[in-house]
């Protein structure tokens, strides 16, 4: 009881001395220390000093690409004559053509946007190239170089649906795609046997292999996951390591009885 | 001059020293508020000062239009979640530790701009849980599996409280809670699972045994049994008694017998019994339909094809069906699985049933795909080339009169004296024994709840009524001996796994066991009618508050269920189960997004009553079946479109008000984009094309379609139909909102005014559309 009197008397006073610091804010209304929003952002793009290239063997008999049938569009069927199969599977000096290559973990930081446009072209009745890639938000060129109608449709999943219709010859329109997406399968609707792929990465370290299956990679020091994709056969991934400056050799082998992975 | 880059240097680190500083001692003095000391802060709690303005206080939010459902009183919700969950309606808290986090969908819920703001919709009207609570375990906090209960039992020494009736939903049912508003219509909005439930418990037909709100009028789910004799054998049918999940793994019809509570060697005899005297009882009272006798002597591979093409994949399904990702293929269980058709029916009766199912049953759900007699006998070869020769090798067992005498005996003994019993069953023979035994097993399992039997006609649904089973009392639930979790969830859980295991480790009579057949559901489906069991509450919701979803709306989505028309078209973004079956996007069938606005009523309603007379694109095989819609029922889907779309119906005016030089101008356009690169204007394939090139017939535009509608469609097709095959040709960019033509030169580039003379073209010159009286020429 003389205890309980006692701590009144000083909570009293403790009382005024507290009226006249002010008091405390109304924790109800508070959070938690502690629970601060990320920061978003992140380091400026390392220097890619390193090299790391190679090839993509393809081992068997390449499958035969199938025909394509383009009596639908008398246009096509007078100007295509170079194009009789589709270029699914490109092989060159026992190398595979246009197979995406790129790697899975980019050091995390915020990559400059490309300003150079990507392009590609709509010529006789095909895509000009067949796969590539490019940065998110970097310019994309649609050319379409041929007297008859084209549409460029993007099936895309992470990113706004595009479709346009191009009537004009020459004509050119340009888009970007702001998200990630690998692949994101470019169709002409028209022409049910035109189709691309692009690989859309939000850093610059992919590329598509070339004629003998050769590619290159600039990348900066570090361990890095490479995948290598392809639209019949699907993905494959090896691990490399390079230094600043360094060089690596890095070889993938596509079978032509391999089942997709992916 | 080397010095002053340094001291230039020097002064931008200082800065930004400064600016770090500036936040630092901002949070520092925030600190320091929040936070005064122990002594204040001791001082604030203290009692008698504390109802100044203590530290620690309840936060609190009254509802006094929402009532917690005490037993003979109710009493205005006051929900103090806020006191510890301080962040949920603070969007920078989404990674702080709980109970700090945001919400994680404040879009949707507790924002003031959302449609269910914080003030006046609480925490507990959605999640349930003891209201005034401010404890952890006083609230009523409900683990979502096994390791989140054995994280709480260490971490907040939670253990279940037996007497708290209305326990949070665990998170992975919180679905449940949206349904005591949302229960105007059969969708509720962004509950994929609580909709599945709803979608399962109309495939499985729970309401035939059990009343549940929302499915009253709906017709039984099973076959009409008093024709059964024409369509079937008896050994069919007693084997697939037995287990109908033996004959096909998709077998919808549940398992009556060998379950948890009536297998082991002392039940075969009598459960073989009970089969035989059911199977005799239907036969007795079956008068088969005259059919005239189906072809036969189809060719089962072009059969497969037809199949395949013409779109008996919305509904139904061969096998297995294989999960596609983004795209559910939930409506293809809504006719059943064809497969082993070939161990069931003849191919004579299947060739009747697809030339017009509702000759063999009027009342049935299936529509007519108006197949040619070849076609049909194509189809009848090869459902009836589908066979399960592992099922049909299976013996039937034995029946034996001493069981068929014991169970008879049970029912004579229920109205009479032990004695008088066996003396009635002395004098019966063994067809009256079975009548008299199968007629009062039909009563006993309740079988009319799912089929037409005759005989039960007016017999009553046997299960308990679940109108408010998300009310029941815990207490009222019987777990039996089994070691589960004490809640409604768990129950339902249980009941639905295995619906007679709380008869184990009991002696009872055998007409005193547990009935429920066992539908062998999936965990995720479990889960589903689990929710919608527990969605199903008492508490009275204010009338405001009430989903306000127009009749028209929730009549129109009632139907569309009801017809399965998601199995084949997207509506309201969901839908389109059969599109995957196709191998090009241009054989799907269309999406209906802006129907109502898309076309005119004059046009839909013939169509929707028959649509073979109207085909906007005959190349192809797939086709929108006959369903013999009434006009009431065809009115209905007229009027939600529209009432989605928010459109006049059914008077619209579709004059087209032009001139000369526009329809001249529409003309070249028409020309230039070269529409009829996909779209012919007759109904014949154009040459070197195939199906799989070409979109609808123009010719139809000015009769089917509302003119406005096009105009918005030719700007961008992308925004009505996400996907779309058509292109836009005036690609829209920052500079230029309304798009940029690919013909600057006409009208000089104008979009709009392009847009609209190819519309006046289609209309007028293609499609011979009417033109107002103020046209001009």
């Amino acid at each position: 009881m003389h205890k309980r009197l006692l701590f009144a008397f000083s909570s009293i006073l403790l009382l005024l001395l507290a009226v006249s610091c002010g008091g405390g804010g109304d924790k109800t209304t508070e959070l938690p220390p502690g629970a601060a929003p990320a920061a978003g952002g992140g380091p400026a793009a390392p220097n890619a000093t390193a090299t790391v290239s190679g090839k993509i063997a393809f081992e068997g008999t390449p499958p035969p690409n199938e025909k394509v049938q383009m009596s639908s569009d008398p246009y096509c069927n007078m100007h295509a004559k170079d194009y009789p199969t589709l270029e699914t599977v490109k092989v060159s000096d026992g190398g595979l053509e246009n197979v995406i290559i790129y790697i899975n973990n980019p050091p995390n930081a915020t990559y400059p946007t490309p300003t150079s446009a990507v392009e590609i072209n709509q010529e006789n009745c095909h895509y000009s190239p067949h796969v590539f890639t490019m940065q998110t938000n970097q310019p994309l060129k649609i050319k379409n170089s041929d007297a008859t109608l084209h549409n460029i449709h993007a099936f895309a999943e992470k990113n706004p649906q595009y479709n346009v219709g191009q009537p004009v010859k020459d004509m050119v329109n340009e888009t970007k795609f702001p998200n990630e997406e690998m692949p994101l399968p470019v169709r002409c609707d028209v022409h049910k046997w035109m189709g691309a792929f692009i690989g859309v990465f939000h850093h610059p370290y992919h590329t598509v292999s070339k004629g003998g299956g050769s590619y290159e990679l600039k990348l900066p020091a570090g361990k890095y996951e490479v995948v290598a994709w392809h639209e019949k056969y699907g993905k494959q991934t090896q691990m490399v390591e390079v230094m600043d400056n360094g060089k690596a050799d890095l070889n993938f082998t596509f079978k032509a009885d391999s089942k997709p992975t992916d | 001059m080397e010095l002053d880059k340094y001291v230039g240097k020097r002064n931008q680190y200082q800065k930004d020293i400064d600016a770090m500083m500036t936040d630092y001692n901002r949070l520092q003095a925030r600190l320091s508020t929040l936070n005064p000391g122990l002594i204040v802060t001791s001082f604030r709690n203290a009692p008698v000062f504390d109802f100044m303005n203590p530290s620690e206080k309840i936060d609190q939010i009254l509802l006094p239009n929402l009532f917690y459902d005490h037993p003979f009183k109710q009493i205005p919700r006051v929900d103090r979640c806020r006191t510890c969950h301080q962040g949920i309606d603070q969007k920078p808290y989404m990674d702080a530790p709980q109970p700090f986090r945001t919400h994680p969908n404040l879009d949707l819920y507790l924002g003031s701009g959302s449609p269910h703001p914080l003030e006046s919709f609480g925490c507990t009207t959605c999640h349930a849980g003891l209201d005034r609570a401010t404890s952890f375990q006083n609230a009523g906090h409900s683990p979502r599996s096994e390791e989140q209960r054995k994280e709480w039992e260490k971490k907040y020494g939670w253990h279940e409280d037996h007497f708290l009736e209305t326990p949070m939903h665990p998170m992975n049912g919180i679905e449940a809670g949206c349904y005591k508003c949302h229960n105007a219509s059969s969708d509720v909005p962004q509950a994929a699972a609580l909709n599945n439930g709803r979608d399962l418990i109309r495939i499985y037909g729970c309401f035939g045994c059990h009343k549940l709100p929302g499915y009253e009028n709906i017709r039984k789910v099973g076959p009409d049994l008093s024709t059964v004799s024409g369509k079937l054998t008896k050994e069919w049918v007693r084997k697939w008694l037995m287990n109908p999940k033996d004959f096909k793994s998709e077998a919808r019809m549940p398992q009556f017998w060998w379950n948890s509570n009536n297998s082991g060697p002392q039940w075969d005899k009598r459960n073989a019994a009970e089969i035989n005297a059911i199977t005799e009882y239907l036969w007795s009272k079956s008068k088969p339909k005259e059919l005239p006798a189906g072809r036969t002597g189809g060719n089962a591979e072009a059969g497969k094809q037809i199949i395949e093409s013409v779109g008996c994949f919305g509904c139904h399904a061969i096998g297995p069906i294989q999960d596609v990702p983004n795209q559910s293929q939930t409506r293809r269980r809504h006719g059943f699985n064809l497969a082993n058709q070939g161990s069931k029916v003849s191919a004579s009766w299947i060739y009747n049933w697809v030339k017009d199912p509702a000759q063999v049953w009027p009342q049935t759900k299936m529509p007519s795909l108006r197949l040619t007699d070849d076609e049909a006998a194509n189809v009848a070869a090869y459902l009836s080339s589908l066979k399960n020769p592992e099922w049909e090798a299976k013996p039937l067992p034995q029946v034996e009169e001493p069981a068929l005498d014991e169970v008879t005996l049970e029912f004579l003994r229920a109205n009479s004296t032990d004695i008088e019993a066996r003396e009635k069953l002395k004098g019966m023979n063994l067809d009256q024994k079975n009548l008299y035994s199968g007629e009062r097993l039909i009563a006993r399992y309740g079988c009319f709840g799912c089929h037409t039997i005759p005989g039960f006609e007016n017999a009553q649904p046997i299960g308990t009524e679940l109108t408010e089973a998300g009310s029941k009392l815990i207490s009222q639930l019987d777990f039996g001996f089994l070691p589960i979790e004490h809640s409604r969830h768990g129950w339902y859980e249980q009941k639905l796994k295995d619906p007679r295991i709380f008869d184990v480790g009991r002696v009872k009579r055998p007409e005193e066991l547990l009935k429920m057949p066992n539908f062998h559901f999936a965990d995720k489906d479990v889960n589903s009618i689990t929710m919608v069991l527990t969605s199903l509450v008492r508490e009275p919701v204010p009338l405001e508050m009430r989903d306000k979803t127009n009749t028209a709306i929730a009549e129109g989505r009632q139907l569309i269920a009801e017809k399965n028309c998601r199995g084949c078209h997207l509506i309201e973004g969901a839908g389109g189960d059969i599109r995957p079956t196709f191998s090009a996007q241009a054989l799907w069938p269309p999406n209906l997004a802006t129907e109502g606005f898309k076309t005119q009523p004059l046009w839909l309603h013939p169509f929707l009553k028959d649509p073979g007379t109207v085909r906007l694109r005959p190349w192809l095989t797939a086709r929108m079946p006959t369903f013999h819609f009434t006009e009431q029922q065809a009115g209905t889907i007229e009027r939600y479109f529209s009432a989605v779309d928010k459109v006049d119906y059914p008077f619209i005016s579709t004059e087209i008000e032009t001139d000369a030089e526009r329809l001249r101008v529409g003309a070249d356009l028409f020309a230039k984009l070269q529409c009829q690169s996909c779209h012919p204007t007759s109904n014949a394939l154009p040459p070197g094309k195939a199906p799989e090139d070409l979109a609808p017939n123009l010719m139809l535009a000015s009769q089917r379609l509302r003119p406005e509608w096009v105009l918005r469609w030719l700007q961008d097709p992308q925004k009505i139909f996400p996907g779309t095959r058509m292109p836009t040709f005036f690609p829209a960019d920052a500079a230029h909102p309304e798009g940029v033509s690919p013909f600057p030169n006409i009208l000089g580039g104008d979009v709009k005014a392009q847009i609209r003379a190819v519309r006046d073209h289609l209309f007028i010159t293609v499609g011979g559309g009417r033109r107002s009286s103020l046209t001009t020429n």
